[in-house]
């Protein structure tokens, strides 16, 4: 029995830790906070008296759009002092702001904070050098999600290739109303993303040059300016470009409208058999009982292509404080970024229904997932290791990038375009971008 | 002659309206010019100078190119049917029919609504499924017919929303001016046996016509340079079918963040915009 005890006085330890750096560390100040407006940060607004009462302050969000954010935090940076305390940053995007965060290790050395039970691979996406530049709030996965109930009727295996995918998708496309697959083709960012992703996860090829390691995955770390040199002449990128002309076909009537919201909603509305989505957007049917794809739906990380493993993009937010910002709010601002990050808070966005952990000790909790029935999964890629970043390397230039290909590859999906022409013009557009930004 | 203390007076009362054309025209055009000449990107270091390079780039550049011609193809369609469906209008207003009184009032009210507004309310008319145009044609039996995410039809919708504001400002001018021409020109028409067509070509018409100049430079103006609309309703998709080079300065400058290059398409745009200017009033503006 003497052991049961010295575990209860263990976990009572571990429990007052966590709450020593939520319980109060405002004192009364308000802290504002510059993020996303997705349904995680959203969450967090609900349950805003109750993180504003265990932080002891007032919270404010400011919940902008992808676009709308990035050139805030841009202008933001260009001030004397920032105006904002916490902000929150994407994962690629840790390449572009590497300069206007503040390196949080001295105060995390400080402050002794465990950091060893936040999933590495997140930890690491938030580090450029040996700065880390953010704590992980909402760091998710883009996944193939799919109705497990309609492949099963169907007789449909699990869809773990691209092959699998195109074969489910023309099987059920069309059937009940319902089309094959939903997934981001809006021109501009949602289109551009979706190359990258595609075009890395499932046909190995990283939008630039960079130097293969042994396990399937790319060096994002010792990145030369010959690395720079863009990829869109590859047979992947030529690939990439073929799939997603062959998944249009089977895609809902309104898929060049379609990004983030919509594809969720449609998935979540019987709209789509099959889904790309990041994990916090699942919570739009995981959370609603009414949903025909409420708890009937089983992830996985992108299919495997010819030429690549299957890897799913590490992507999401973290929360990092400006450089500039007022020295004498560093020290409180740093505190509720520890709280807002804990595994206390966590564990209360993921019980209202966030569906999102980056800890070991939410993800692995079963009464979670009985709720969460995508983090599961989540903790099984990661241990897997078929969740990377290099599909989206954290270059300054990536959002240029991904504007080219949101460009030439909606227009090549809208028929404006050949693939051949959408291949070579982006190759010859990021070919400029980074020649302009001087790395050769 | 002028006094050389009523010059100095004349000079002191421009000279606000002056320093105000300096400060919110010359200035910002005169630092378009600069950033147009200079590599800059928002938050990556100082500006660095590179000539004439982001307008050699333009040359070449096919994005630019089909958004210009965008450009050009909205401000044809939607100018034409401004004119087209304005003119009758405010001829048939004029002709003071009966019940044309309330008409008349009601014709200016998509003039008070803004522009996002307008985008927002043509947005949803149109969504697939769910707006009324969509159900409408899906009555109709076009149930497949995707306005805003059809490359043929996108900016046919952009062109209607645009239409729709904007004819009652056709109309409201036009009238003025029909309203404003002499009784004594007509009456000698009808003496002289004029029929109402010749009537309309040979005295009606070129009286109109500096005001129809007018209507049709400010419609050109205002559609080349359209922004809320495109913003509102297509965001320049699908495919780039309705990007318009308002759009892809917007994009250029304001999602990648590469201010030379944006600054060098807008020094092309004023440049443009006053060509097209010259070319309808040189065109258009003759004496009668």
């Amino acid at each position: 029995m003497k052991w049961i005890g010295s575990l209860l006085v263990a976990s009572a330890l571990v429990i007052c830790n966590t709450t020593v750096h939520a319980q109060g560390v405002l004192h009364g100040e308000t802290i504002q906070i510059l993020g996303i407006n997705e349904p995680y940060p959203l969450l967090m607004q609900k349950l805003l008296p109750q993180l504003e009462k265990e932080l002891g302050g007032k919270i404010q969000f400011k919940l902008l759009p992808f676009d709308g954010l990035r050139q805030k935090v841009l202008l933001d940076a260009q001030n004397s002092e920032s105006s904002v305390d916490i902000v929150m940053v994407d994962v690629p995007q840790f390449g572009e702001y590497k300069d206007i965060l503040m390196d949080l290790n001295p105060k995390l050395a400080e402050k002794k904070v465990d950091t060893s039970d936040i999933f590495p691979s997140v930890l690491a996406a938030a580090t450029r050098g040996k700065e880390i530049l953010g704590l992980p709030l909402a760091v998710q996965v883009e996944m193939l999600a799919y109705r497990k109930d309609i492949f099963e009727e169907a007789g449909i295996a699990p869809p773990t290739t691209t092959d699998d995918v195109l074969g489910a998708a023309a099987k059920l496309h069309k059937k009940d109303g319902m089309a094959g697959i939903c997934w981001n083709a809006k021109q501009g960012t949602p289109m551009g993303q979706t190359f990258l992703q595609v075009m890395g996860g499932s046909f190995g090829t990283p939008v630039i040059k960079l130097a293969s390691l042994q396990d399937g995955n790319f060096d994002t770390v010792n990145v030369t300016g010959g690395n720079m040199h863009s990829n869109l002449d590859s047979a992947g990128a030529k690939k990439t470009a073929d799939y997603i002309n062959q998944i249009l076909k089977y895609s809902p009537p309104d898929i060049l409208n379609m990004s983030w919201a919509e594809r969720s909603r449609t998935f979540a509305q019987g709209g789509c058999a099959m889904i790309y989505e990041w994990t916090s957007l699942t919570s739009g049917w995981e959370s609603d009982p009414k949903s025909p794809a409420y708890h009937k739906t089983a992830y996985l990380p992108h299919p495997i292509g010819p030429g690549g493993k299957g890897f799913s993009t590490l992507g999401g937010w973290s929360l990092a404080i400006p450089k500039n910002i007022n020295p004498k709010r560093a020290n409180f601002v740093f505190d509720a970024l520890v709280a807002l990050t804990s595994s206390e808070v966590t564990r209360q966005l993921v019980s209202a229904g966030g569906c999102v952990s980056n800890r070991y000790s939410v993800s692995n909790d079963p009464e979670l997932q009985k709720n969460c029935p995508s983090m599961g999964p989540i903790s099984k890629m990661v241990a897997d290791s078929r969740v990377a970043l290099w599909q989206r390397p954290q270059v300054s230039e990536l959002q240029q990038i991904v504007d080219v290909l949101g460009s030439e590859f909606a227009q090549m999906i809208a028929g404006s375009e050949t693939a051949k022409d959408a291949l070579s013009n982006s190759q010859r557009l990021i070919d400029r971008i980074m020649q302009r930004a001087g790395h050769y | 002659m002028i006094g050389q203390s009523e010059h100095k007076a004349a000079w002191l009362f421009i000279a606000p309206a002056v320093l105000l054309l300096i400060a919110v025209n010359i200035v910002p055009f005169g630092y378009a010019l600069w950033l147009s000449i200079h590599n800059v990107f928002l938050g990556r270091g100082a500006p660095q100078f590179v000539g004439l390079d982001n307008y050699t780039w333009l040359l070449k550049d096919t994005r630019f190119h089909a958004s210009l011609w965008t450009s050009l193809k909205l401000v044809s369609i939607c100018v034409s049917l401004q004119v087209g469906v304005g003119l009758p209008v405010a001829l048939a207003f004029n002709a003071n029919l009966r019940g044309f009184q309330l008409v008349r009032s009601l014709t200016v009210l998509p003039l008070i609504v803004a522009p996002p507004v307008v985008g927002l309310l043509w947005l949803y008319m149109f969504y697939d499924k769910v707006g009324v145009i969509s159900h409408v044609a899906a009555y109709l039996g076009y149930a497949d017919l995707s306005f805003l995410t059809s490359k043929n039809l996108a900016i046919g919708a952009i062109a209607l929303a645009d239409t729709w504001q904007w004819t009652p400002l056709v109309v409201a001018i036009l009238f003025a001016a029909l309203q404003a021409m002499p009784e004594y020109v007509y009456e000698a028409a009808r003496m002289d046996g004029l029929s109402k067509w010749q009537t309309f070509k040979w005295i009606t018409l070129p009286l109109l016509l500096p005001s129809l100049t007018v209507v049709i430079l400010l419609r050109a103006l205002d559609t080349f340079r359209n922004f809320d609309l495109i913003f509102m309703m297509t965001r320049g998709g699908p495919g780039g079918t309705t990007e318009t080079l308002s759009w892809y300065i917007y994009q250029t400058g304001f999602q990648g963040l590469d201010i030379g290059s944006a600054a060098a398409m807008s020094v092309l745009m004023i440049v443009l915009v006053t060509m097209l200017a010259q070319l309808v009033v040189r065109n258009l503006l003759k004496p009668v």
